[in-house]
């Protein structure tokens, strides 16, 4: 997973992430980004692919999980080498190990033209699926995290959108070669492409038939509901959708709220005297908010909206 | 008859023929047939025609003969294998025509690509072609000049598109295109002299058709800009002939898709309307694809087309949906936008279809309101088992249904309240669904 010059370069100074008692740092490394231009990279160093592989499973397998609650250990009954426990990072430090290493991985794809109409196997798009599943899950996952949306937000997208954009060419290109065994999960990726851009169409990229196929209707429908304002399909959808569209949803979260509350305010109150009564719980349920608090805090710029312990949460009654 | 008499005969009729420039199989003289309707076959033939052509000045004839299509393939392969500059010096009667010989050679050389399947360098070849007639107009201003550059500038695209579907690049080369219409452009349209305002419009309208095809329509902007800002263009500069109808009727075409992707559907509806009124009749799959897009905006307005219109230009995918429309049938309305999806996401009025179903639901509750004998509470939980029962497979729920009756009142296309506490729609005793144009 790493030359053994740059072992020697940075044993003394490896990742906590590969730093694993009883493990030696041969085994446990993982070759860096390096910023030479690819021009300049030596053929000899690049990894092929399925060493490139091997290092994506191997983070997938071993590392990803840590520092989600920057715990430490990967399982339960972990022994811990004396006092010096291994991973121990926090979901940042942990994000910008993997954003370092996947990215050298992308690069290495690059350098050995596996992208834009030069070589591909399934081996090599299996890699750029797993880098594209990676970027979604790392945005959603860190959101939250002020650090990470102010410095590393933006670069990650960017990298979601350089890594999909050519896998949607690999795609075309697998199309133009006769080897549609390679497209197996294009429907899902050209999905992504949807629900990322905003841009109905990109469902019509792609072979025969993805545009129809339950992953893009889905992303479609998405799309259509939050243009139409139409917020109970929305959530409804949101509650249903799997995992990664899921997470790709969730910029539109605040957009469809703010819809449901300003048309709940004019279609519930007959006058602008009186409100309607609803129920925290069917409030939550509805705009698929976790819990009070998450209320509460959409609340906070909204003076009008009231939420009161066990009383039923009042919506607005002011629009002009 | 002898036999040796018979052959006499059919001698005679053969140097006739070749007097009256017949010769076997092919006809190649214009007076005879227009050199827009011919298919050459012959280096010589072809090169005789393009020097008549000039000759004559006929312009229409030599616009079609730097055209792909008048270029058989077998003549197209001797392109490939021969060296076209010599070729065209050899010929002591093209050499002589100003300026032709240039244009010939590149267009000569992409045909012969063309012809071996190499596609790109077709393409650069016609490239060149495409600058050097640009840069010519330029200097001579003749008229040819600009119908050539018209094709060739749509000819430029059209080999673009063809690259970009069977190879996959980096950057499609539908950007190269862009960027050589683009240099002529800005070499024309910064000029307020008419001969180079009608050149500027015809480039302007290829750049947006290249940027539509590129998923790119924010780069329109300095080209709109060129026409609202700079220029002014009113309908009346487009109607007083300074312009070549095809470039205006194609300018409001192109524009009018440009509002429609800014949800500008009041401008959209205006330059649609120029578009299809200045539409020749004959033109009638144009007249189609305007209104393929018009109808949609009309009914976002609130009006409907009529039926004979539809019937006349075809427009099966609206005829359903319009009728589902007027009569609130939500279930045949989403049949039809499922059919035809691809199509509508292509044209890019399929959210504005999804957003007009919002009405046929309109129309669907205002017929439950009528059965009902307009009754000023409606119960949502009867909306919702009739809506079940109409379209048994819909994933609609309840919540769906309230919410489509709360969007109508907060757009004021149903007067009432919703209680949400006992599901009920409380409608106004005075005109509770205002009509859809008010």
């Amino acid at each position: 997973m790493c030359p053994p010059d740059e072992v020697a370069l940075r044993e003394s100074t490896r990742n906590k992430l590969e730093d694993r008692p009883g493990l030696s740092p041969a085994l446990t490394m993982i070759k860096d980004l390096e910023r030479n231009p690819p021009a300049d990279y030596p053929t000899a160093k690049i990894r092929p692919l399925e060493w490139l592989l091997r290092s994506v499973e191997y983070m997938e397998d071993e590392l990803m999980d840590k520092g989600r609650s920057g715990r430490v250990g990967g399982g339960e009954g972990e022994v811990l080498d004396g006092d010096r426990s291994w991973g121990q990072v926090t979901a940042l430090e942990n994000y910008k190990f993997h954003f370092q290493r996947l990215r050298m991985v992308a690069k290495e794809l690059i350098m050995q033209n596996f992208s834009y109409g030069g070589n591909i196997s399934t081996t090599s798009i299996e890699i750029v699926e797993r880098l594209t599943r990676y970027w979604i899950i790392f945005q959603h996952h860190l959101n939250a995290n002020e650090d990470f949306v102010r410095d590393d937000g933006k670069q990650n997208t960017e990298q979601l959108t350089n890594t999909l954009v050519p896998l949607q060419e690999n795609y075309k290109y697998a199309h133009m070669l006769g080897q549609p065994a390679l497209c197996a999960h294009e429907a899902e990726f050209q999905a992504y492409g949807v629900l990322l851009t905003g841009d109905l169409k990109q469902a019509l990229k792609g072979g025969v038939g993805v545009s129809r196929s339950p992953e893009v209707r889905l992303a479609v429908d998405v799309l259509t509901c939050v243009e139409t304002d139409n917020f109970a399909r929305f959530f409804s959808l949101l509650r249903r959708a799997p995992y990664l569209p899921g997470c790709l949803m969730a910029k539109y979260v605040e957009r469809m709220r703010e819809k449901a509350l300003e048309v709940w305010g004019r279609a519930y109150n007959p006058t602008k005297a009186r409100g309607t009564a609803f129920r925290t719980a069917d409030v939550l349920r509805a705009l698929c908010m976790q819990d009070e608090d998450e209320l509460k805090a959409l609340a906070v710029s909204r003076p009008w909206v009231v939420v009161d312990g066990d009383r039923p949460a009042s919506l607005p009654r002011l629009f002009a | 008859m002898k036999k040796k008499e018979v052959i006499n005969i059919l001698i005679l009729i053969v140097a006739l023929g070749h007097l009256f420039g017949i010769h076997c199989g092919i006809i190649h003289n214009t007076t005879l047939q227009p050199a827009f309707q011919m298919l050459f076959r012959k280096v010589t033939a072809y090169l005789d025609a393009v020097t008549e052509a000039s000759r004559q000045e006929d312009g229409t004839a030599l616009t079609h003969l730097f055209s792909y299509d008048c270029l058989s393939h077998g003549l197209g392969h001797q392109f490939a294998r021969m060296d076209v500059r010599q070729a065209i010096r050899n010929n002591a009667a093209v050499k002589r025509v100003a300026h032709v010989p240039e244009l010939l050679e590149p267009f000569l050389r992409a045909a012969g690509c063309l012809a071996d399947q190499e596609v790109e360098k077709a393409f650069e070849h016609h490239r060149s072609a495409f600058v050097l007639a640009g840069d010519l107009y330029k200097d001579l201003q003749e008229e040819w000049l600009l119908n050539l550059m018209r094709k060739l500038a749509r000819g430029l695209r059209l080999l673009a598109q063809k690259v970009d579907k069977e190879k996959v690049r980096f950057d499609p080369i539908m950007n190269e295109a862009v960027k050589a219409i683009s240099d002529k452009f800005r070499l024309f349209g910064t000029v307020t002299a008419s001969g180079r305002r009608r050149v500027a419009l015809m480039l302007a309208n290829e750049q947006i058709i290249c940027y539509l095809q590129l998923n790119n329509p924010r780069q329109c902007k300095p080209l709109t800009d060129w026409a609202d800002a700079r220029h002014k263009l009113t309908d009346d500069d487009f109607t007083s002939g300074e312009f070549a109808q095809a470039d205006a009727v194609t300018y409001h075409f192109l524009r009018a898709r440009l509002f429609l992707l800014d949800t500008n559907y009041i401008e959209a509806e205006r330059f649609l309307t120029y578009a299809f009124r200045h539409c020749p009749a004959a033109a009638h799959r144009n007249k189609r694809t305007i209104l393929s897009y018009m109808v949609p905006v009309k009914l976002n307005l609130g009006l409907l087309p009529r039926r004979g219109l539809l019937e006349r230009f075809q427009l099966k995918e609206f005829e359903a949906l319009v009728a589902a429309l007027r009569d609130g049938d939500f279930r045949l309305y989403q049949e039809q936008l499922d059919k035809y999806q691809d199509d509508f996401i292509a044209r890019g009025v399929y959210i504005i279809l999804e957003k007009l179903k919002l009405f046929v639901y309109r129309n669907f509750f205002k017929k439950i309101w009528v059965l009902k004998g307009k009754e000023s509470r409606l119960s949502i939980e009867l909306i919702m088992r009739l809506h079940q029962g109409l379209d048994p497979a819909s994933d609609v729920d309840i919540d769906e249904i309230e919410c489509l009756l709360a969007n109508l009142i907060y757009k004021g296309s149903i007067r009432g309240y919703i209680a949400h506490e006992k599901r009920i729609l409380v409608l106004s005793k005075d005109k509770p669904f205002p009509s859809p144009q008010s």
